[in-house]
């Protein structure tokens, strides 16, 4: 592992178009910021980690509600889901 | 090459399941995951199983592994308002050109001694592309979402609920396979 020492305000570049900016450093963390192109994706790696472990509980579920839409879909609400594509 | 896809859209593919025995489907009809269901990266071919008529959850049996199945369903469904914006690298890797490409789905979870405290997870969402069939699952980071969102708020929707018994018994497998094209045709 390649290990640095940044002042905050300093910045690290990663390859042409990434780069970690060290905003704030306090005793309880590091604030960075980070620029790189939206194509990439930047995850906080505990909640990848939730999301892996989740998935694992969504498996195979050996019960399921089989009539809970009759009393409760009659009027399905009017919800409308919206998505918004950045480009 | 026309007469070429038309033998891939008719090719058959017969899959051994846990939870709906043996199951035949066109490979047309598969969802294919480019960004995997994280934690389960080898299985990226699946089938929507619609659980029953007018049902707001929906299977996903993979075709990959006949063990493994989840269940998905809307969150809208459950008068739970999702809004969302689909990162740029799953836009790439669904080929989604209109917001309407897409259908959002979530998992469930659901416990077995509490399955009326089922959950839905908003943070990591199933994008499936209506037309393409691929599809996704995405990381939401926000904090507007949970990973865990009851779907059901009253505990007077306890009193409503019936439950499937385990074992599914020779009927569920035909019923499913019919149930295939009604997902298909809703999703």
């Amino acid at each position: 592992m390649l290990v640095l020492s940044r002042k905050p305000g300093q910045r690290i570049l990663i390859g042409e178009d990434i780069a970690l900016v060290i905003l704030d450093v306090r005793p309880d963390g590091v604030k960075l910021g980070i620029e790189a192109p939206r194509s990439i994706p930047i995850y906080r790696e505990e909640l990848l980690q939730e999301i892996r472990h989740l998935n694992q509980q969504a498996t195979q579920p050996m019960s399921l509600p089989s009539d809970i839409e009759k009393p409760l879909l009659k009027d399905p609400p009017q919800v409308k889901l919206s998505l918004q594509l950045r480009r | 090459m026309d007469t070429k896809l038309e033998s891939q859209a008719n090719e058959k593919i017969v899959v051994q399941t846990e939870r709906f025995g043996e199951l035949t489907a066109n490979v047309s009809d598969l969802v294919r995951f480019t960004l995997p269901i994280l934690g389960f990266e080898h299985a990226t071919r699946f089938l929507l199983i619609q659980h029953k008529d007018d049902s707001p959850f929906l299977w996903l049996q993979s075709v990959d592994d006949g063990d493994l199945a989840f269940v998905l369903t809307q969150p809208k469904l459950f008068g739970i308002p999702y809004t969302l914006t689909i990162p740029d690298h799953a836009i790439d890797a669904l080929e989604i050109q209109h917001p309407g490409d897409v259908e959002i789905y979530t998992l469930v979870s659901i416990p077995d001694d509490a399955p009326t405290a089922m959950t839905a997870n908003l943070m990591g969402p199933v994008v499936i592309h209506c037309k393409t069939r691929l599809a996704a699952q995405i990381i939401l980071d926000s904090t507007r979402f949970s990973t865990k969102t009851p779907l059901f708020q009253s505990a007077s929707a306890e009193a409503d609920l019936q439950w499937l018994t385990q074992n599914p018994n020779a009927n569920q497998s035909e019923q499913a396979q019919q149930a295939i094209s009604q997902a298909i045709s809703k999703v």
